[in-house]
């Protein structure tokens, strides 16, 4: 088998042509990620744009917002797992005791299952991966809380939760008991291909 | 006194037996470790673990483990019962577990049923104008039988695609041959992605999916008459590392990968054939020839310092071998005695690229991939000819789509080839056009030398305007590339268009037009621009093509069906020169046209099942220059049918089986043959010249074949084997490849295609 005729290439093209290409990323990159910031144009009020409780999707993020004069290099936050939750019993397991998973013995089933339109900033921006609701559906199989445990951003958040809103559930069963339950429902945000 | 120090000890032992009590009771023990999928280790979304102490259900707790499956419960020492539980997963129960100091306990859940109980939000790359284009997951790819797991053989079963044979994993879209198409992984161009043309070098396990166009693409793409195969690999696991092996009748491989830091990973692949450590050389009448060889390699360093931030590194490469020896007295050397003596052959590429992909800003997104590609061709024949050819390609795209509203988009970018060609020949101009193969006799032709390096650039940039109107009814996109070629300072725009019409939220009328242009430097394995064995002054073939297309969702599991009409008109084809002169081996001088009805039936992945019907009805005519017949394309087959489906038994089991219909190839036989001597090498000898009918005038009977695969799954804690049968030709059907002639052209001795062939293999993944 031949080796490649990879090491006996001219050095004179291969510097010219990877110098010329490396500039012009680094340039492309450097011009995308600094960031000019006129911190007379940031208000306090822009958080009242947040909806209130019980649905919070996150806050939006102000350092995408077109900013001037100062220039700084922002690190953008990393998702951090939320820590273990710990839901303690205290016996008897009334019926208004919200339950895991492992103390049911049958969980909620979709009795309509809406499904969110992909959000066309997320399409256009590529933006794929799942979104973790947590939900706590009663005894009646209604939805009573939800939160965001993992989020997309682009708007997958949103749209996760406005179906999950629309859905309805069985009610998870102890024995034979309708109980109140906590679980997570995964959104797979999935472009084909 | 005596009663006073009893009292004082009895109250001092009191005291010790409370604190002692107390201290029990404040020192509870920790449990804690992960709950994850039985197999894949992937952690249980909705994973939670409740215990209770053995014999007292009032002492109860019970956790929620976190998005890596962690979870972490502190209770008494003492003897539980225990539940661990997950959305979509088996409940596990442990009887009695003793917990007595500190342990870590990771749990397995087993999936109970196909799927995980999530919701799948899905949508397709391709803008919605798009036409003949279809998304194909891995799951897909992997899974068509008789394909061998070979991700892009499974594109043949596609409409529009001809199959050359069980054995050909080429693709032979609409009307063009396997030279015309485009292959991008990761946005990379990959000059020929195949072993031989039969296997392709892509390890399929690292597939995410492929984005396959059998026409219509927008001027985001460069130029080519025939498909665009966009292949996007998956990133490396970010949670753990991971290994995984398979064995098969033809090959082995191995990947690992794992994370590097917290939002970057690796992988790295290797595969290699090994029938040649096994099999000795195959010797006999006609010859000898050694076991074919074959390896290939990827590496994919992946990161994400944001979601909408993504850097990644691929490199990707294969090479092939075979070499042997022809017999003077086999059958095609008597009457072609230079073909006898040795040959040669070696092929194979290296590519090597960064991409660069950002949309923090929701208006704006900007992709750059810097790239190298290397490709090689080498061949020796007869002992005296040999051509080596290889082709660098330093290349950068850039790209940029900005988004005035949610109804208005423009995508603009640049992409600049230099291209460094070189060639050490001494050998015939090898024929392109479709009849030309048959007449061709190495012995006779002119031959040439050629020691030759060029260098050319080729510039490019487009623009692509989208629309949507009527409130979002009718979309449009509207754009043109324009290329510029310095080696032979030629300029060519080329415009296209393409609309979609939702009739309603189910049905959509597409249509698009457009100019393909595709240049001569890109294509292996011809010498089309060297300066003696080519043509320096070649202009790019031309295909200019209309496709009319009515898509319909049946369902809500995603049943779809899609009916297009296509129609291109071809030009500037090239051909070889029959007058075979030094430096213009090659015209512009051929035309052509294809056309055809394509119908799909596809059924997308459910819980248990996936599969489609294609049907393709088609014509496809060449002529090699003005005033000459026309001819059958050599891959003209006017019916092709494909029924693909696979069916999960169980979980862990399931079955598939594809039938194939094709109208046979067109071929051109022998009408008779004179006797005429001919002298190589100072020895002269008798050979037969043979007069052949009209190019493809003749037919191959047609072509029926049923294959079949099936897979067994078996899955433990922390790994899981596969062992997987792939049955091609379960009928033992005879399908003519082509037929071989006698030495004095009067007998003719089928080609067949495989016969039953079974191909079992075995996976490991940890």
């Amino acid at each position: 088998m031949k080796a490649p005729d990879f090491l006996s290439l001219k050095p004179l093209p291969w510097a010219l042509s990877l110098g010329t290409h490396v500039v012009f990323l680094l340039a492309v990159l450097w011009a995308s990620r600094v960031q000019t910031i006129n911190l007379y144009d940031v208000t306090l009020d822009s958080a009242s744009t947040v909806p209130s409780a019980p649905y919070m999707p996150p806050q939006e993020d102000i350092w995408q917002k077109p900013m001037l004069r100062r220039t700084v290099k922002i690190a953008l936050p990393k998702p951090t797992p939320p820590p273990a939750q710990v839901v303690s019993g205290q016996g008897g397991h009334g019926t208004g005791t919200v339950r895991s998973v492992a103390e049911v013995s049958q969980l909620p089933q979709f009795k309509t299952k809406m499904e969110p339109v992909y959000p066309e900033g997320a399409k256009r921006a590529g933006i794929e991966g799942v979104v973790i609701l947590q939900v706590d559906i009663d005894a009646t199989g209604a939805v009573m809380n939800m939160s965001v445990v993992q989020g997309l951003g682009s708007g997958c958040d949103e749209a996760a939760m406005e179906a999950m809103k629309q859905s309805t559930f069985t009610p998870a069963l102890a024995g034979t008991d309708p109980v109140p339950v906590r679980i997570r429902i995964p959104y797979r945000f999935k472009i084909n291909g | 006194m005596k009663t006073f120090k009893i009292a004082v000890f009895l109250v001092c032992l009191s005291a010790w037996g409370n604190l002692c009590a107390q201290t029990t009771a404040v020192s509870p023990v920790t449990l804690s470790g992960q709950i994850l999928e039985k197999g894949t280790k992937d952690p249980v979304l909705g994973g939670s673990l409740y215990i209770e102490a053995s014999g007292n259900t009032i002492e109860t707790v019970s956790a929620n483990a976190d998005l890596k499956g962690h979870y972490q419960i502190a209770v008494p020492p003492g003897q539980y019962h225990v539940v661990v539980a997950g959305e979509g997963y088996k409940r596990l129960t442990l009887d009695s577990l003793t917990v007595i100091q500190a342990i870590e306990k990771d749990f397995f859940l087993e999936k109970d049923g196909f799927t995980l109980p999530e919701v799948v939000v899905s949508t397709d790359k391709a803008p919605p104008t798009q036409t003949s284009h279809e998304a194909l997951s891995k799951e897909e790819l992997t899974e068509v039988p008789g394909t061998q797991e070979d991700v892009l053989k499974a594109l043949q079963a596609l409409p529009g695609i001809i199959t050359a044979g069980s054995l050909d994993g080429q693709l032979l879209v609409r009307g063009s041959g396997p030279g015309d198409n485009q292959y991008y992984v990761d946005n990379i161009p990959i000059g020929f992605p195949y072993h031989f043309g039969i296997v392709s070098t892509l390890d399929s396990d690292f597939v995410k999916g492929i984005d396959f166009y059998s026409g219509g693409f927008g001027p985001q793409y460069p130029n080519s008459m025939g498909g665009l195969v966009d292949v996007t690999q998956r990133d490396g696991r970010e949670d753990r590392w991971g290994f995984r092996a398979d064995v098969n009748l033809f090959l082995s491989e191995a990947e690992i990968e794992g994370p590097i830091t917290s939002d970057s990973s690796l992988e790295v692949a290797f595969r290699r054939s090994y029938l040649d450590l096994f099999i000795s050389d195959f010797s006999g009448s006609q010859g000898d020839i050694e076991v074919p060889e074959f390896g290939d390699y990827q590496v994919k360093y992946s990161w994400n310092p944001s979601p909408k931030v993504h850097w990644d590194f691929v490199a990707i490469g294969s090479a092939d071998s075979v070499s042997g020896s022809l017999s003077a007295s086999a059958t095609v050397a008597q009457n072609d005695p230079e073909l006898a003596g040795a040959f040669n052959f070696n092929d194979g590429y290296n590519s090597q690229g960064v991409n660069y992909h950002d949309s923090s800003d929701d208006n704006n997104t900007i992709a750059s991939t810097l790239y190298h590609t290397n490709s090689y061709f080498n061949y020796s024949l007869g002992g005296n000819l040999y051509e080596d050819t290889t082709v660098e390609d330093f290349g950068e795209k850039f790209s940029w789509v900005h988004h005035f509203d949610q109804d208005t988009s423009l995508e603009g970018g640049i992409q600049y080839d230099h291209f460094i060609d070189s060639l050490n020949a001494f050998f015939f101009i090898v024929p392109t056009g479709s009849g030309q193969q048959q007449n061709l006799e190495i012995t006779t032709a002119a031959k040439f030398s050629s020691q030759d390096t060029t260098n050319s650039n080729d510039f490019s940039a487009y623009a692509d305007q989208s629309w949507k109107a009527f409130d979002k009814k009718l979309e449009l996109a509207l754009g043109a590339r324009v290329d510029y070629v310095d080696s032979d300072e030629t300029l060519f725009l080329t415009p296209r268009a393409s609309a979609a019409y939702h009739l309603s939220a189910d049905s959509t009328l597409k249509a698009s037009y457009g100019y393909y242009d595709e240049a001569p430097d890109r294509v292996v394995g011809y010498p089309f621009l060297d300066q003696t064995l080519g043509n320096p002054h070649l202009a790019p073939e031309q295909s200019i093509a209309s496709v009319l297309g009515f898509e319909q969702k049946l369902d809500e599991s995603g049943l779809q069906f899609r009916a297009e009409g296509y129609e291109k008109d071809l030009s500037r084809l090239i051909v070889a020169n029959p007058n075979a002169i030094p430096g213009l081996g090659y015209l512009n001088s051929g035309t052509g046209t294809a056309r055809g009805l394509e119908f799909f039936l596809r059924q997308p992945p459910t819980d248990r099942f996936f599969g489609w019907i294609a049907y393709s009805l088609s014509d496809s005519q060449r002529v090699d220059s003005p005033g000459q017949d026309q001819y059958a394309f050599d891959y003209d087959e006017p019916n092709v049918l494909t029924a693909v489906g696979n069916y999960k038994i169980n979980p862990g089991w399931d079955a598939g089986l594809k039938i194939l219909y094709d109208t046979g190839h067109p071929w051109t036989p022998v009408t008779s043959a004179a006797q005429e001597s001919v002298t190589v090498n100072g020895q002269t000898s008798t050979i037969y010249t043979p007069t052949y009918a009209p190019n493809n005038s003749a037919r191959l009977p047609d072509y029926v074949r049923l294959d079949f695969s099936t897979s067994i799954k078996t899955v433990y804690d922390t790994w899981e084997w596969k062992i997987y049968l792939d049955i091609v030709n379960l009928t033992g059907a005879k399908n003519v490849l082509g037929y071989n002639y006698n030495v004095n052209y009067t007998q003719t001795t089928p080609v067949y295609d495989l016969p039953f062939l079974p191909y079992l293999g075995v996976e490991v993944k940890y």
